[in-house]
């Protein structure tokens, strides 16, 4: 439900654009700081997907789930970040962080997400004091 | 008050970068791949840092990996579609590569390379999981230095400093 907390051992999947890489010999090796900087939509947090809201062990199966339902304009070079709940918890340290649940009902048409009963959450990380204003 | 939660987020931005994992497949599901084209942006991005590239006295394999990541990010920066990026400072690149030229840092590994949102360049080494090593070459002519130190507990301490010195600079590990 909208607001819930999001489990610790589950993951959180971040949309890079090309330009948010880090690049070593060519190849994107990791994720620039800059990925995790709020977007000009994002003025209550950063939106995330919950990877494991996806049923099942199969990670590839999941992320063919996210990419099915995202609304962002995606390109062929653009790549997934996975992060951890309990990691970006830790990260942060003291400052105040809530992941909770944020569903959309507006989703793409033909998206992967099985029926009805299946809604697709997005979820919001944001720090818990801006949230309170 | 907001302002300093936003810079206090930003902050710490670069403590979830270190752990984040790229999914290993392309995010779109196209069989295309990915391919550098060639546009005039890239190119105009590519003439200065490949003639700096080209003059550098460094050692090959560091001068290969350079070349080939400012190809990638110019290729980035070509596709990019965010009306509000600015070009890649060649500037910046030329003072990476400067230096990276003195000798006493040739027998370091060659650096990752990012480029922020502001277009400076920065020279990254990375030990997945434990460290990573950050040098941002900004415009005001100051190398900024961030090391970031994550231990078994998931504890990450975080080390940040700048100087006009560049004799100052020594890796926290061993990078060569």
């Amino acid at each position: 439900m909208k607001g819930d907390q999001i489990p610790p051992n589950h993951y959180l999947a971040r949309h890079c654009r090309n330009i948010d890489l880090v690049w070593h010999n060519g190849n994107p090796t990791g994720v620039s700081e800059t990925a995790f900087r709020p977007r000009p939509d994002e003025t209550d947090g950063l939106s995330v997907d919950w990877v494991d809201f996806f049923q099942g062990n199969d990670r590839q199966h999941k992320l063919a789930c996210i990419r099915s339902i995202t609304k962002l304009q995606v390109k062929d070079s653009h790549r997934i970040a996975l992060l951890q709940v309990q990691d970006l918890v830790q990260a942060v340290g003291a400052t105040p962080l809530a992941i909770t649940e944020d569903p959309d009902d507006n989703l793409p048409p033909k998206h992967n997400a099985d029926s009805t009963d299946c809604r697709v959450g997005r979820y919001c990380a944001s720090p818990q004091a801006r949230e309170s204003r | 008050m907001l302002d300093f939660l936003r810079f206090s987020w930003l902050w710490r931005a670069y403590d979830i970068a270190i752990w984040a994992e790229i999914a290993d497949d392309d995010l779109a599901a196209g069989q295309h791949g990915w391919r550098v084209a060639m546009t005039q942006a890239t190119t105009e991005v590519l003439l200065v840092p490949l003639t700096e590239l080209d003059h550098a006295d460094m050692p090959r394999p560091t001068k290969d990996s350079l070349r080939k990541s400012i190809i990638a990010i110019a290729a980035a920066y070509a596709e990019d579609d965010d009306p509000r990026k600015v070009a890649p400072d060649a500037q910046s690149f030329t003072r990476l590569v400067k230096f990276l030229e003195h000798p006493h840092r040739w027998p370091w590994e060659g650096p990752a390379l990012a480029l922020s949102p502001e277009g400076n360049f920065s020279a990254i080494w990375d030990r997945p999981g434990v460290h990573r090593w950050i040098l941002d070459f900004p415009p005001d002519g100051k190398i900024r230095t961030t090391h970031l130190q994550t231990y078994p507990d998931g504890r990450i301490d975080y080390v940040a400093g700048e100087t006009e010195n560049s004799d100052e600079i020594q890796p926290p590990f061993a990078i060569g």
